[in-house]
């Protein structure tokens, strides 16, 4: 915490060859929400320096009353929100259209690569989390890739608690259910 | 037996407060079912914790503050442009003023004045009284000034919206 005032400080006081210090820090972060929530490849690094950039802008309003990093990560998640905005694509699908638009689009069963791969679970939620509804994929990154609690997902995106944590159990049930539709237990939770 | 529900394995496994946390590590001793079912969601959560990769470019921080100082020449050249428009918006106004006021008799009747050896003020008022003359070109005097007064905000506007999808966040 003292850390990153005395950080601010030396960046409001002009020295702005230390934002670069605080970019290293939080590209890791920003990286993550902007990963997952962006689809298109081709944007992404883009928005993740849109980020920072406005980070610098508004560094002279943050007050210290939430951590950086929460600051930071809302900062991302507002820009990302933004752009699915303008792209018009939706952030929250219900859950059992999108499991159905799935389907429809690649059918049930894993290609022959996919078995190969049936034993790296990390590679299958990969791409199982892809499949996600944006908002559900945006959770689950903040509170298990940055070990976020669920008041503070609800800081970064304006969720109540309660939502935060039914979002999540649910993204975790759906994760579940796809792979074990797909694979047998035994390749999978082991 | 009653099985726990998910809602109680996954927030058990998130380590959440709660009142039958005794009632669950009880339930977890004797029902392998659900021990079976957070063991899953233990190996699911290790999971998902572990990096997905996702790789920036090496000199991404060094980008952003080069597009750092870009973003800055731009929000120069952004107020330049607002304090042009708004130079030239009054420029306009005072011309359509000018052209349809009296300001060969304000002129005229400044002079008199001085050469009367009136003092300066007097003699600026006294022109001015002679501004406008009848209530049709006073009435479309402004008109015509709350016209380019809308113009001139719908401009601002335009640019300021330009401004904001740029560096839109």
């Amino acid at each position: 915490m003292y850390e990153n005032r005395n950080l601010v400080r030396r960046i409001l006081a002009g020295e702005t060859h230390i934002f670069e210090k605080l970019v290293r820090n939080y590209q890791r972060l920003v990286s993550h929400i902007v990963f997952r929530m962006i689809p298109n490849e081709m944007d992404r690094e883009d928005i993740c320096q849109d980020v920072f950039i406005k980070v610098y802008q508004n560094l002279s309003n943050f007050r210290f009353d939430s951590k950086l990093s929460t600051w930071i990560a809302k900062i991302a998640y507002n820009r990302c929100v933004n752009f699915l905005e303008k792209k018009k694509i939706p952030l929250f699908d219900d859950i059992s259209e999108d499991e159905k638009a799935v389907e429809r689009y690649a059918g049930n069963d894993p290609c022959p690569d996919e078995y190969t791969q049936a034993r790296d679970l990390k590679k299958l939620l990969q791409r199982e989390i892809d499949k996600l509804p944006i908002q559900y994929r945006t959770i689950i990154t903040l509170f298990h890739l940055e070990e976020m609690n669920y008041a503070e997902i609800g800081k970064i995106t304006g969720l109540p608690d309660g939502t935060v944590k039914s979002y999540l159990f649910r993204a975790r049930k759906a994760l579940r259910e796809r792979l074990e539709s797909k694979y047998q237990p035994e390749e999978l939770w082991k | 037996m009653k099985h726990l529900s998910d809602e109680q394995i996954q927030g058990y496994l998130d380590g959440n407060p709660r009142e039958d946390i005794k009632e669950i590590e009880s339930h977890l001793e004797t029902c392998g079912h659900c021990r079976e079912e957070l063991e899953r969601y233990r190996i699911l959560s290790r999971s998902l914790a572990e990096d997905p990769g996702f790789e920036l470019s090496a000199d991404f921080a060094k980008n952003v503050i080069t597009g750092m100082e870009e973003s800055a020449a731009e929000g120069f050249l952004f107020k330049v442009s607002r304090i042009v428009l708004w130079m030239v918006g009054a420029a306009v106004s005072l011309g359509i003023a000018i052209y349809f006021s009296n300001m060969k008799t304000v002129v005229e009747k400044f002079r008199v004045m001085q050469a009367e050896g009136r003092g300066l003020f007097e003699s600026i008022w006294s022109a001015l009284q002679n501004l406008f003359s009848g209530s049709q070109q006073s009435l479309t005097l402004f008109a015509l000034a709350g016209l380019v007064i809308v113009g001139i905000a719908l401009l601002d506007r335009l640019i300021t919206r330009f401004h904001r999808e740029v560096t839109c966040f």
